[in-house]
């Protein structure tokens, strides 16, 4: 069996384009996922694995959060987005993990019937954040088998100011806040870190800020802890 | 790897084909002229066939993937195998330093004298905003694009890709990538105001002379006011992560 590593996610989209572009067979694909969260402090919400056709997106850089990814970036709910991908036609893994993924915890899927669906997206919220999430957008699945690692970025859904504050009930979405610190090892009562989203598409994540004064600062995260540096995740797919 | 990386010089190779059409051209030529006889009219020949080189043409399409860091307009280079925008490691060109310093393109493009074609944005491109820019040059055996631009809230903040291998692509052929940012080492990271030329500091642009640390690196992110460092003209919006703009480039002819 083939091994092949791509040691990044700039260069993954490359491969995996040119990929697509030499195949375009549409054959059924099974394949089994193992997939870690490689942050230092920061939970991953229940995940979204989903296998699409090409030419559709659950989000992509540069344009506006759909509904329903705010609602998982926000507030980490992916009910909304397997309605879409079913309406799609594609074959979804919803929530594998059965609930969060700790940072360095890995989860797998073995033996996944994608069918006919050539594009692989995942989705979770970073806990905590306001809406950042991990995400992989429409990556084209190889059809040679064999093993191919791959990593994530954390992304910014741009649709909620980067406050910092965690806050009961701002899960929901257009609420401001962070609705958890699942690991409690953050603080309480900071001020906020900003009330304004510069870019209120779709980007990449620029971290969060954190302070080091657990009562107060302006940030409830703690910046020796809560920070992150892309790739967030790392995902090895084998094509069977 | 199907794209290697700026430090690693693209395979050269040289058309050969319409060099040995044309020997072969001139050789049937003499073949066909009668020594013996001067007043023969030579037989006619064919004339050497020159094929004219077929132009190619590709968009790239970059988007703006940061938060709050405008991006300065985009320089493309089409070029062959052999020429390196710049390395990791190795001091930035001057037309390079001008660019991640200032965000005015014109020096780093033509810098490049033996590249097919160069173009240029004309606008600064917003967070979130995308934009296509056309490039059309003759074909060659060996085509690579090269991308750059500045983060224009920094110091000498640029991204891009350099030496995309576009060779092999056929009409139609796409592909996309992140790209990473990367650190002139042109100019210290004060983060001053007078030292930004973005809207975060409205300061000047290209400075005289180069960091202690004078080559082309990663960038170690910016501190901002937000994190402690209270004279530093950014805030934590300026923040950014690898992955500083996406492109995608595509032949289109």
């Amino acid at each position: 069996m083939k091994h092949k590593v791509i040691s990044s996610a700039f260069k993954a989209l490359a491969a995996s384009t040119l990929i697509s572009g030499l195949t375009f067979s549409a054959q059924a694909a099974t394949v089994s996922i193992e997939f870690t969260n490689l942050t230092h402090g920061i939970h991953f919400t229940p995940l979204l694995f989903t296998a699409h056709s090409d030419g559709t997106h659950l989000f992509e850089i540069g344009t506006m959060a759909s509904a329903e990814l705010q609602t998982m970036a926000e507030g980490g709910a992916i009910d909304g987005l397997v309605t879409v991908a079913e309406s799609i036609g594609a074959s979804t893994v919803a929530n594998p993990a059965e609930g969060l993924l700790a940072p360095g915890a890995s989860v797998s899927i073995d033996s996944w019937d994608t069918g006919t669906n050539t594009e692989l997206t995942v989705t979770a919220m970073l806990l905590p954040t306001n809406d950042g999430f991990v995400g992989l957008d429409a990556w084209t699945i190889p059809t040679e088998p064999g093993t191919y690692t791959i990593t994530l970025n954390g992304y910014d859904a741009g649709t909620e100011a980067n406050n910092e504050l965690v806050l009961d009930g701002s899960g929901a979405s257009g609420v401001p806040g962070i609705p958890a610190n699942p690991g409690g090892n953050g603080g309480m009562n900071g001020t906020g870190v900003t009330t304004e989203e510069a870019n209120g598409m779709v980007h990449i994540h620029r971290g969060v800020i954190g302070d080091t004064d657990p009562e107060g600062g302006a940030s409830d995260l703690d910046s020796r802890i809560h920070r992150w540096l892309n790739p967030v995740a790392r995902l090895i797919i084998t094509v069977q | 790897m199907l794209f290697l990386s700026p430090q690693t010089p693209l395979h050269t190779r040289r058309r050969l084909l319409p060099l040995v059409a044309l020997s072969l051209a001139l050789t049937l030529s003499a073949c066909g002229s009668d020594d013996d006889d001067d007043n023969d009219t030579p037989t006619p020949t064919d004339p050497p066939v020159v094929d004219e080189p077929a132009m190619v043409s590709f968009s790239v399409t970059v988007t703006n993937a940061t938060n709050n860091q405008p991006l300065s307009p985009i320089a493309v280079i089409a070029h062959d195998g052999t020429y390196t925008p710049w390395a990791i490691g190795s001091a930035a060109s001057e037309g390079l330093a001008i660019l991640a310093e200032s965000g005015d393109p014109a020096s780093f493009v033509s810098e490049a004298s033996e590249a097919f074609s160069t173009a240029t944005a004309s606008d600064v491109l917003g967070p979130g905003n995308s934009t296509t820019i056309d490039i059309t040059f003759n074909e060659n055996d060996t085509m690579a694009l090269s991308i750059a631009t500045m983060l224009v809230n920094t110091n000498d903040a640029f991204t891009g890709i350099g030496q995309v291998e576009v060779s092999e692509f056929e009409v139609g052929d796409t592909t996309q990538m992140l790209a990473p940012v990367y650190d002139a080492g042109t100019e210290e990271n004060s983060e001053l105001a007078a030292t930004i030329p973005g809207p975060a500091g409205e300061g000047e642009g290209n400075s005289e002379g180069r960091e202690v640390n004078d080559q082309v690196t990663r960038h170690p992110g910016v501190v901002t006011s937000s994190d402690g460092y209270a004279e530093s003209a950014l805030d934590e919006s300026h923040r950014f992560d690898n992955g500083a703009m996406r492109v995608t480039i595509e032949r289109t002819m």
